[in-house]
């Protein structure tokens, strides 16, 4: 495992100096050369082997003797509770915890309240080595199906509004906007960095992604964590309310795209 | 062999200007709910369209223009060597996120205009000198932030950017 981490963050970084040169790269063709490089060094995807990871947890028990095939079956395929094809209704609400959750919330929720785990042990780094292949893991499990987010429950209506006003909120020293960033000046370069326009591109379709230039898999909460890093306003903690109202913003923007989990990106 | 070193160098400041933690308020921990309070300004802007509705945009102008602050000395052409690192700085001015200027530094963003030959532009100074204080006193809602208005420069360092875009001198008029 450190090998192939230690090799991967090798590799990358002596590639990405190449797309830091005089004239500026297409990203989208510089992501495709990544993966293909990757690819052919490797046999198989980063992204790949963390969700097989998550598999790896998905059938391991927990604290109490129970683990997430419990309730949702073999490779989440069950009766009673399948996961085929919950990711792409979600962010939703769910009854059992009277919220509405994200990926990364609700799988925390499952792990502290029906497999035993000391919540003060998984709310931290700790937890997100677990949580994060779970959630690629679980979201992998609708590939191919299309991105269906509703807001039928009231709560899940507020977070849609709570979202879209964080969205264009102006914040902090850098008077910033996720919207200045990736609706207006999407497509144009900070520094050397082209902004993405995840709301054209139905980013939640393709996260949790492996980033090539970190070496790391992220859920939608990192992300979204690294970019309000970026603006100098303080992140807000995993699992925190702001994550799900942003992401059920940015869901309902890719509902009819099609789940390709994990997502490779810079 | 060049080419890599500039490679390099790029990949470490395309990094590092992403990734600054904030040392002005070091030891105090900020909350998020803290640091997503907005002033005026921010509420007025917040909105898809990132404009100030007209009948607002007399009042907020005006206060934009209250905001700005000159340096004790009342000098605001300072000096341009010392404008210039405050200029790339990522942690300071961080110009370079958004624009173009000196054209030995690749690394810059287009999100605004290309500042090289700025100085030939017979601009006047006291006007880059508020402008950059408080770029919404001039172009409301804009995506440049009110380095000024946030104490992220103080007034006599925009008085050194101030030289550093008009010098003759100065890489940037070259
Ligand atoms: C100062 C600019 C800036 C602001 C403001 C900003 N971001 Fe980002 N964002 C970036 C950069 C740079 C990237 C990385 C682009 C890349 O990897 O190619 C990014 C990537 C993303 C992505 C991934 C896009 C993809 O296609 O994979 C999402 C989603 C995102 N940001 C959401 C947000 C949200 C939500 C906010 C507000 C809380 C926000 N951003 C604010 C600069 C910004
Ligand atoms: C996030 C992007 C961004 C950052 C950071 C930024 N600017 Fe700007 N700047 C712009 C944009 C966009 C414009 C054009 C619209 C406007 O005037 O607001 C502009 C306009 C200007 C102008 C006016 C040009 C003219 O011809 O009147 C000056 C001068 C300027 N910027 C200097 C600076 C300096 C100095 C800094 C750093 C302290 C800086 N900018 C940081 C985006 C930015």
């Amino acid at each position: 495992m450190v090998i192939r981490y230690a090799l991967i963050a090798l590799l990358t970084s002596g590639m990405l100096g190449v797309s830091f040169g005089e004239e500026i790269k297409d990203p989208a063709e510089e992501v495709k050369k990544q993966k293909k490089l990757l690819l052919e060094v490797m046999g198989v995807l980063p992204g790949d082997l963390i969700a097989e990871e998550g598999k790896e947890y998905f059938h391991k028990k927990g604290p109490n003797g129970k683990s997430c095939a419990s309730c949702h079956g073999k490779d989440g395929k069950g009766e009673k509770m399948p996961l085929v094809g919950a990711y792409a209704t979600m962010p939703k609400y769910y009854k059992d915890i009277d919220k509405v959750a994200d990926l990364d919330l609700r799988i925390k929720s499952c792990m502290e309240k029906y497999l035993g785990y000391d919540p003060k042990k998984i709310s931290g780094k700790a937890g997100r080595k677990i949580i994060v292949p779970l959630a690629t893991y679980v979201a992998s499990l609708s590939n191919g199906m299309k991105f269906n987010v509703k807001l039928d429950h009231p709560k899940e209506k507020e977070m849609f509004e709570k979202g879209k006003e964080l969205w264009y909120a102006r914040v902090g020293k850098m008077d910033f906007s996720c919207a200045m960033c990736h609706d207006k000046y999407g497509g144009y370069r900070i520094r050397l960095q082209t902004l993405a326009k995840p709301k054209e591109s139905k980013v939640m379709r393709y996260w949790p992604a492996y980033r090539y230039s970190k070496d790391k898999m992220w859920t939608m909460e990192d992300r979204i964590r690294g970019c309000y890093k970026q603006i100098k306003v303080t992140k807000p903690p995993f699992y925190h309310w702001a994550h799900v109202a942003l992401q059920m913003y940015m869901a309902v923007n890719s509902n009819g795209g099609v789940v390709e989990v994990p997502g490779f990106v810079r | 062999m060049k080419k890599w070193i500039i490679s390099v160098a790029g990949l470490i400041v395309g990094i590092s200007l992403l990734y600054v933690p904030d040392t002005a308020e070091a030891g105090k921990k900020r909350t998020f709910e803290e640091d997503i309070k907005q002033d005026w300004a921010q509420k007025v802007c917040s909105n898809p369209e990132s404009k100030v509705p007209p009948e607002l945009l007399d009042k907020f102008l005006e206060e934009q223009k209250k905001l700005i602050k000159y340096p004790k000395s009342g000098n605001i052409y300072g000096d341009w060597k010392r404008g210039e690192k405050l200029f790339s700085n990522p942690k300071k001015g961080n110009c370079y996120a958004c624009h173009c200027g000196d054209p030995k530094e690749l690394a810059c963003g287009n999100l605004g205009p290309n500042l090289k030959g700025y100085g030939k532009k017979k601009k006047d100074p006291e006007y880059t000198y508020r402008k950059i204080y408080n770029s919404w006193a001039y172009v409301p809602c804009s995506v440049m932030y009110r380095a000024g208005v946030h104490g992220r420069l103080t007034p006599e360092e925009i008085a050194d950017i101030v030289a550093y875009l008009h010098s003759p001198e100065s890489p940037i008029n070259k």
